[in-house]
């Protein structure tokens, strides 16, 4: 009763409705996220986090910010942001951190375990910078986006200035957690904490757009499993992190979020979220689960590509 | 993941229950229920994702025909506001009207097959039904579509 042609002409004519009120639908996508206040989104991808880090550092400068406008200024909670490969997070309220949390003895005592990383990816014409900190015997840890790509001089450098060659012994781009191997790297390692509190005082320290040796102030917002992507952005990552409260910069990624005791809370990932006073850091339960495995390994592994496109 | 795939899965939930504001919450759901139990997932989720939005869909469905008996309201355009209807073509609203109104079986097997493009294989393994019974039921649904056209032109 109906020809073959009338079915494909009507087949054609639902595609094309559908897609039509599908591009509506995605026009207002915007609203999507919240289901209250509008939503305003920016994308860009991998942003150099700062035209003064030049080439450095722009690995760990991040991309796609979610930003719930209209937003009292300097009033983080209830904004959720969303980064490449991490988000989205919906923020909390936490008061400020206390001025003096660097100055406490542990923060003081760790500074000399905290490094500077450094490494070169020919492949894509890049050298990057950013932190790592010692915790396990001549073994540091740092994050897998930070030696994305490298594979020439790698190097590790110490609060007092003395450099290292380095191996890249561990590499995990869906966790974003990497290993570095450092032969002669005297350095006591530092020690993990237990789980930290919202509320607690904390440091974050590294050597932000390749600066010296830098300690801020931070407190814990909170504690949750944030949803994202590999630092490839491909699959599905869920990482164990700190929200907190702390000025974060490039370059901050792979050093310590340090407990007033000067024990590791967890591993700083600059986020560029785009709300002030808002960093992130890998919870140092969820940093152990994948390191622990590396702390001897002196086998150097592929670092894959570097993540910029 | 969720970030990418969310609003795909919206519009899809959308087009199956014929409004979007119950395709949020259904979409919603689905993810809440998913990260509730831990789900530690790499890898593709994507066919998981879809057969629970339709699954939710028909529940979501289900209930707002149960509340709907008393205050019956007819739907301009599913899904789209008003004022997104306007500016739509009429012919496309109609399609859209007639797709509406089908029953939700081959509404399903239409939106997957016809929005999200899928084979009648993938079609088959989101609703867990056979590639045969998609087959036929997209031949049907398209044929009702077809009437149900003709008669509104």
């Amino acid at each position: 009763m109906t020809s073959q042609d009338e079915i494909t002409r009507t087949a054609d004519r639902l595609k094309d409705a559908l897609s039509a009120a599908a591009d509506l639908m995605a026009a207002d996508d915007s609203t999507v996220h919240s289901r209250g206040p509008k939503v305003s989104h920016v994308r860009a991808w991998l942003l150099p986090a700062s035209a003064a880090a030049s080439i450095a550092a722009t690995a760990t400068a991040i991309t796609l910010v979610t930003v719930l406008a209209g937003h009292p200024a300097g009033n983080t909670g209830g904004r959720t942001i969303t980064a490449a490969y991490f988000g989205p997070v919906h923020l909390v309220n936490v008061s400020a951190p206390d001025p003096a949390a660097p100055d406490s003895p542990g923060a003081q005592a760790a500074r000399g375990s905290v490094v500077k990383t450094t490494g070169s990816a020919p492949s894509c014409g890049k050298t990057i910078e950013g932190s790592g900190f010692v915790y396990a015997p001549q073994h540091v840890l740092t994050t897998a986006h930070q030696v994305a790509g490298i594979t020439q001089d790698q190097t590790v450098t110490t609060a007092g200035g003395a450099t290292y060659r380095a191996a890249v012994v561990f590499y995990d781009p869906r966790t974003d957690i990497a290993v570095l191997d450092v032969p002669g790297l005297n350095v006591a390692p530092l020690r993990f904490s237990p789980q930290a509190n919202p509320g607690d005082n904390a440091v974050v320290a590294g050597y932000p757009e390749n600066r010296a040796f830098t300690a801020v102030p931070a407190r814990i917002a909170q504690v949750l499993w944030a949803e994202g992507t590999s630092i490839y952005q491909a699959g599905h990552v869920d990482r164990q992190v700190y929200e907190i409260r702390a000025v974060v910069q490039p370059g901050d990624s792979g050093g310590p979020l340090l407990s007033s005791s000067g024990t590791v809370d967890g591993m700083v990932q600059q986020v560029e979220s785009g709300v002030p006073d808002t960093g992130f850091a890998l919870t140092a339960s969820y940093v152990q689960a994948q390191a622990n495995a590396a702390a001897s390994a002196t086998a150097p592994v592929s670092t894959q590509g570097c993540t910029l496109p | 993941m969720f970030r990418l795939h969310r609003a795909g899965l919206v519009r899809l939930a959308a087009f199956i229950v014929g409004d979007r504001g119950t395709g949020e919450d259904v979409v919603q759901d689905v993810f809440m229920r998913l990260h509730q139990r831990g789900h530690p997932v790499d890898g593709d989720l994507l066919p998981y994702l879809r057969a629970a939005v339709v699954n939710s869909c028909r529940n979501a469905v289900r209930r707002r025909l149960l509340a709907r008996r008393h205050a019956e309201r007819q739907v301009p355009c599913p899904p789209l506001t008003a004022e997104e209807a306007a500016m739509l073509s009429e012919d496309r609203r109609q399609v859209l009207a007639a797709l509406a109104a089908l029953p939700p079986r081959r509404r399903e097997v239409l939106v997957l097959r016809f929005y999200l493009e899928l084979s009648e294989a993938e079609t088959a393994a989101v609703l867990g039904i056979s590639p045969g019974t998609v087959k036929s039921t997209t031949a049907r649904g398209l044929a009702a579509l077809g009437r149900a056209l003709k008669e509104t032109s």
